[in-house]
């Protein structure tokens, strides 16, 4: 294929353009009313039982829990956990991930650990982190921690395993220090599965922190949902769903986003 | 054949030299012998091939160069100097794709450059020309991804030339491409080089890219290898198009042939040699 010499495989960027906008806005468009047939649906179930409360009303009271201010103690306990539980992940299981992929001897001691370790259902350690930390943010987020943590040391593995094997010969060869290897080979050339890590770890953080809320905390949506349910005050149990629902898809959304850019690059 | 076997004095230390040296690897399994008693001497200038059966340790011999193997017996010295690590004046070209797939193709080039510290401004403008000189100008802002094999190579070559190596160490660096894009690739590389006369160390397996592009051939004999003949390729530069047709390239080519098929039979056993 002598022409492939010359010519490259890139599509004609400017004629396709035009076309990928329409068809973006295609997809936006069913996204959006995918989302609207759900509301809609539910909308529907709600006039048919009293069990459900329907969207309006459900908007109404978290709006009310806004306006009033009562909601933010929640808001902050919950966002705090994930934030910190998820930091925690991220600080050493990245690293961990990173050592267990590189070097043959953690990897044989880690992989078998690891992989089942997974398996255990994270929740079952929430009682001894009750123990540890007591009752509060500080007990929601190591729960989160532990269980993100996993995810984003398989991911990072994987990753690091995925790598061309002659990039680190070549670093070699051109006498790249540790940290340039790091940095400039491996960071990079990690990047996408570094995002899937990200993402499910947040993910992960955010399911771990709202499940260990529903059995003990002092502040949080998860407790908020629980003590509203114990009320049947449903609209403002419903009401947080949405709120879950909403901080959730926005979260995992943006880090999607970031994480397809970087595919693109490839 | 005309040119006699002999394998070149070591006398002269401003040039590329191996110092009987060998190679043993120990992995566990079993002790092997991979290199053995390998001298020889790369002169300034000079395009030299290596080429030798499957496993004879030709890789082996270019990384010990390159500084990423050490010789558990005696020395490669170039300009003097004992090689003991990778070098700065060494530059490597590896037969699969070595392409930092998340830069731009002059990002690429440049790479080398930027980690040895050069400033911004020279990086690019030697990244810029050496581009130019592969023959890729108007893909400096394209990625890996949007090129084919060839043009990929060209990269790595590029990368590679930037560095203004004494010494290119160059591992196969067509073997993963199509015949076509080879031989167009080869040509482009004599062309390269004409321009920059680095001295290059080149493995192949290829018998007539190593006839067509080199000054010297090394033929490695079957584990534990040595270089069994230094054969001198008096074809005149510079070598258009039809060099393939000239009966002194066949004469060549033959002749190694011939030497390394004997060795391909010792690796492969009884029956090879039918082939």
């Amino acid at each position: 294929m002598s022409t492939d010499l010359t010519s490259p495989s890139t599509p004609q960027i400017t004629a396709h353009a035009g076309a990928t906008r329409s068809r973006k806005l295609k997809d936006n468009l069913w996204r959006a009313a995918v989302l609207v047939a759900l509301v809609l649906i539910w909308a529907l179930l709600s006039s048919m039982s009293d069990l459900i409360a329907s969207p309006t009303a459900s908007v109404t009271a978290l709006g009310k829990r806004f306006a009033d201010g009562s909601i933010y103690r929640h808001l902050d306990a919950t966002l705090q956990a994930v934030a910190i539980g998820f930091l925690i992940a991220a600080t050493i299981g990245f690293p961990l991930g990173y050592a267990i992929g590189r070097s043959k001897f953690l990897g044989a001691v880690f992989d078998p650990i690891v992989a089942g370790a997974f398996a255990i259902p994270r929740v079952v350690f929430f009682p001894i982190l009750l123990q540890i930390f007591g009752v509060g943010v500080g007990a929601q987020a190591a729960m989160a921690a532990l269980a993100a943590v996993f995810p984003i040391i398989v991911s990072t593995t994987a990753g690091v395993r995925a790598i061309n094997a002659l990039l680190p010969k070549l670093a070699r060869s051109l006498s790249l220090s540790p940290l340039q290897t790091v940095f400039k080979i491996y960071i990079p050339a990690m990047a996408p599965s570094l995002m899937v890590g990200i993402r499910i770890g947040f993910s992960i953080a955010f399911i771990n922190v709202i499940i260990a809320e529903f059995f003990a905390a002092r502040a949080g949506l998860g407790l908020l949902a629980l003590r509203a349910y114990g009320m049947l005050d449903l609209p403002t149990m419903y009401g947080i769903i949405v709120l879950l629902a909403a901080i959730a898809l926005a979260g995992n959304l943006a880090l999607w986003a970031v994480e397809r850019r970087l595919g693109e690059k490839a | 054949m005309s040119q006699s076997p002999t394998v070149q004095s070591i006398a002269h230390d401003s040039e590329v030299v191996f110092d009987n040296i060998g190679m043993t690897f120990d992995t566990g399994a079993g002790v092997t012998r991979a290199v053995a008693n390998v001298s020889g001497t790369i002169p300034e200038g000079k395009f030299v091939s290596v080429i030798g059966p499957s496993g004879c340790g030709k890789s082996t011999l270019l990384d010990m160069v390159g500084g990423l193997l050490k010789p558990t017996q005696g020395t490669v010295r170039i300009n003097g100097e004992t090689v003991t690590g990778p070098r700065r004046d060494t530059a490597m070209v590896f037969q699969e794709d070595s392409t930092l797939h998340w830069r731009t193709v002059l990002d690429n080039v440049a790479f080398g450059l930027e980690v040895k510290g050069v400033s911004k401004a020279e990086r690019y403008e030697k990244a810029r020309r050496m581009t130019e000189l592969v023959g890729l100008t108007g893909f400096e802002d394209h990625r890996p991804g949007q090129l084919s094999g060839g043009m990929k190579q060209r990269v790595a070559i590029a990368r590679a030339l930037a560095m203004e190596p004494r010494v290119l160490l160059m591992d196969e660096p067509f073997g993963a491409l199509d015949q076509q894009t080879r031989q167009f690739i080869g040509r482009e590389l004599l062309r390269i080089w004409e321009k920059t006369r680095n001295r290059v160390l080149f493995i192949t397996h290829d018998i007539q890219e190593a006839v067509y592009l080199s000054d010297e051939v090394w033929v490695m004999s079957a584990r534990p290898s040595v270089v069994k003949e230094v054969v001198t390729i008096d074809l005149p530069r510079p070598r258009p198009e039809g060099t393939h047709a000239l009966s002194r390239f066949r004469e060549l080519e033959d002749h190694l042939w011939a030497l390394v098929k004997v060795e391909a039979a010792k690796t492969l056993g009884p029956g090879a040699q039918r082939a």
